[in-house]
């Protein structure tokens, strides 16, 4: 228990007396100083008897209405206490929010008065912060009637919750809603030659090398064999990766470009697990905004994973069309703005209304012009560019993995074209708009015919030989627009019986 | 969520009516003690009662005391008829000023055993040291009880945190030392 100021005031006044008792030699003054001090042990004894009843009878609840939750959502926090019997005890309990949580109200803690039995507190709690959090006990603040003691006692349930990051979750990688499995990994070069791996025996003909004779299976078959070795090569590979406004679609964390960007990052680590040369060419808005050739140091594969994780859209209205909130809320909005200081790319976009004509726009300007600044400027498309220029230059065969959307299909329709030139290999990664606008799905029906329509893109590319098309998208939203579309076939089939 | 609660003062007075009466009883002391100049006083006594919390009122109803005797009198010339009715007077006054009492018996017990606890070792501190002696002895007991108490209710409500335990300091062995030494790490 903690002595209040009345607390040392009323010691105060015993030393005072006993002093006083001392310097007049009055011995009756002694009977005050011990009058004061033992009826502080009385109310000391008395505290400590109704703050043991509180503790076993108190009940202090804390609830959270969620158990998982993705980082910027919120939740309902409630606390409430209660006691059986009307203590002459006031209590003050703070809610044990974590630290990581960011409440609505300014007051996190609520009070009981002598006699009241019971409390409640609701709160909504946003969670910034990723990560795994549980409430700490609520803090109960026992205050004696009298003023003169306090004492602070941890009670209540302690609820936990999972804030996940906002990232691409149940990404759906396939073609026509059917999963394929993966396009990266180890490969074979589909040709024999020198190597480890036995591929096969074969007779030998005029030409082959002494050394290449088995001479087992030529003792065995009394003839001259060669035993062929499956080649092993390493595969070059170029990721265009496209980070056009258009690929801001979808919610924070959640964009196309978010899902295409953690399919770029597997072909990453796929090479770097293989040690196998990879390049990475970022598609802006007016051209190149990074560019590295393929190379397989490691330096290269860091840079390269620096790279995806920090695009961000390039100009348009990326971030407001990217964000739900900032989108609805409009940008002259306070909300707007907030949302915008948030996001880069919609900070960006706000940046647009920055005019040399004030001193604060001048001073911010060159913060925003130095996020978008371009390795090279192509006019043109600027995809249809890169490929022909700067994946056409590289020496040998290629794999070129184009990471996009179905925003532009005829402008990617040639530069697939350009692409797949010689022994080059394409593979395409589409985005479908549908399953990431914000509200895209809110008529299923029309969503399925959209998909459709991008199916048959899709297939139209992959119908190219030395071309793969393969769609990325969050496959629970996938799930939902093929279900529409089953139910559609269903329905017309029942229509004909 | 509840209101602010109203501030709380402890010189409310939860028993105003056993407080007037145990104001009386130590009034009908100071008058035996002193008659008119003991009427003065119980008055003085009843506006220090009635204008200051009960600790203020009671220290100066001793104060008042000390008037009323004589300088010279020591402890043999108090008036033990008189002064009876004074100290359990104000000692009702300071049982009766809690406030919202929820079990005054136990708490007017408490009090009374305190007291006398605290007179006795008074007493004996006296007859040791005289007046210093006396106030020394209150002093401590007065302490070692409460600070007593106070360790008693950290204990049994479990509010005493353990000390952290630190294997390096129990074994010994140097802090600054690297991973290699350093038993925490190595186990």
């Amino acid at each position: 228990m903690r002595a209040t100021r009345r607390f040392w005031g009323v010691v105060l006044l015993a030393a005072l007396l006993a002093g006083l008792a001392v310097l007049l030699e009055r011995p009756v003054l002694l009977a005050g100083t011990a009058s004061l001090a033992a009826w502080l042990l009385a109310g000391q004894y008395r505290f400590f008897a109704r703050l043991a009843a509180a503790e076993g009878t108190t009940a202090v609840d804390q609830t959270l209405s969620r158990e998982r939750v993705a980082t910027g959502e919120s939740t309902a926090y409630s606390l409430s206490v209660s006691r059986p019997d009307p203590s002459p005890l006031a209590l003050s309990v703070e809610a044990g929010v974590p630290l990581a949580a960011t409440a609505d109200g300014e007051s996190r803690s609520i009070d009981l008065d002598p006699g009241q039995r019971e409390a409640r507190l609701g709160l909504t709690l946003s969670w910034p912060v990723a990560g795994r959090f549980s409430c700490s006990p609520a803090s109960v603040v026992a205050t004696d009637p009298a003023g003169l003691l306090v004492e602070t006692l941890s009670l209540g349930s302690t609820p936990s919750i999972d804030v996940e990051p906002r990232r691409p979750r149940n990404v759906h990688v396939g073609e026509g809603g059917e999963v394929v499995s993966a396009a990266f990994g180890e490969h074979e070069s589909g040709r024999s030659g020198t190597g480890f791996d036995p591929a096969e025996l074969r007779k030998y003909v005029a030409g082959d090398a002494a050394s290449r004779i088995d001479w087992k299976a030529t003792a065995r078959l009394a003839e001259p064999y060669v035993r062929e070795y499956e080649s092993e090569t390493e595969r070059r590979t170029a990721l265009l990766i496209d980070h056009r406004a258009a690929l801001g679609e979808g919610p924070s964390g959640e964009t196309k470009l978010d899902y295409l960007g953690h399919v770029a990052l597997a072909f990453v680590g796929s090479a770097r697990q293989l040690s196998d040369p990879i390049g990475c060419f970022a598609i802006g808005e007016e051209g190149l905004t990074a560019r590295h050739p393929p190379a397989a140091t490691d330096e290269s594969y860091a840079r390269i994973r620096g790279t995806l994780q920090d695009l961000q859209p390039t100009g348009g209205n990326a971030g407001a069309s990217g964000n739900g909130t900032a989108q609805s809320g409009g940008a002259d909005t306070l909300s707007g703005a907030v949302e915008a200081r948030r996001n880069p790319a919609a900070a960006r976009h706000m940046a647009d209304r920055l005019t040399d004509d004030d001193a604060f726009d001048t001073t911010l300007l060159p913060y925003f012009r130095a996020t978008e600044s371009y390795v090279r400027r192509i006019s043109g498309d600027p995809l249809f560019g890169a490929l022909r220029r700067d994946i056409a230059n590289l020496n040998g065969p290629v794999w070129t993995v184009i990471l996009t959307d179905d925003t532009r299909p005829e402008r990617l329709r040639e530069a697939v074209t350009v692409a797949r030139r010689g022994d080059n290999r394409v593979l395409v990664f589409l985005a479908p708009t549908v399953l990431f606008e914000p509200g895209g799905l809110a008529d299923l029906e029309a969503a399925y015919d959209r998909y459709v329509e991008f199916e048959e893109f899709r297939r139209s590319l992959a119908r190219n030989p030395g071309v793969s098309a393969f769609e990325v998208a969050p496959g629970d939203r996938l799930d939902a627009v093929l279900a529409s579309g089953r139910r559609r076939r269903e329905q017309r089939r029942a229509g004909r019986a | 969520m509840s209101e602010t609660p109203p501030p709380r003062d402890f010189d409310v007075r939860g028993l105003p009516w056993l407080g007037l009466a145990t104001l009386a009883l130590a009034g009908a002391g100071f008058v035996l003690l002193a008659d008119l100049r003991g009427a003065i006083a119980a008055v003085v006594l009843g506006v220090a009662w009635y204008a200051l919390p009960a600790p203020y009122a009671v220290a100066v109803g001793h104060l008042l005391l000390v008037a009323l005797l004589p300088p010279e009198s020591g402890i043999e010339a108090i008036q033990v008829v008189g002064l009876v009715p004074v100290e359990a007077g104000l000692l009702g006054l300071l049982a009766t000023a809690a406030p919202r009492i929820d079990a005054p018996a136990r708490f007017a017990v408490a009090l009374v055993v305190a007291t006398a606890v605290l007179v006795g070792v008074a007493a004996l501190g006296f007859l040791a040291g005289g007046v210093p002696g006396a106030a020394a002895a209150l002093a401590v007991v007065a302490g070692v009880l409460g600070y007593g108490l106070h360790r008693y209710e950290r204990l049994r409500l479990g509010l005493i945190e353990a000390p952290p335990s630190d294997s390096r300091i129990e074994s010994g062995s140097d802090t600054a030392t690297g991973p290699e030494t350093d038993p925490t790490i190595e186990s």
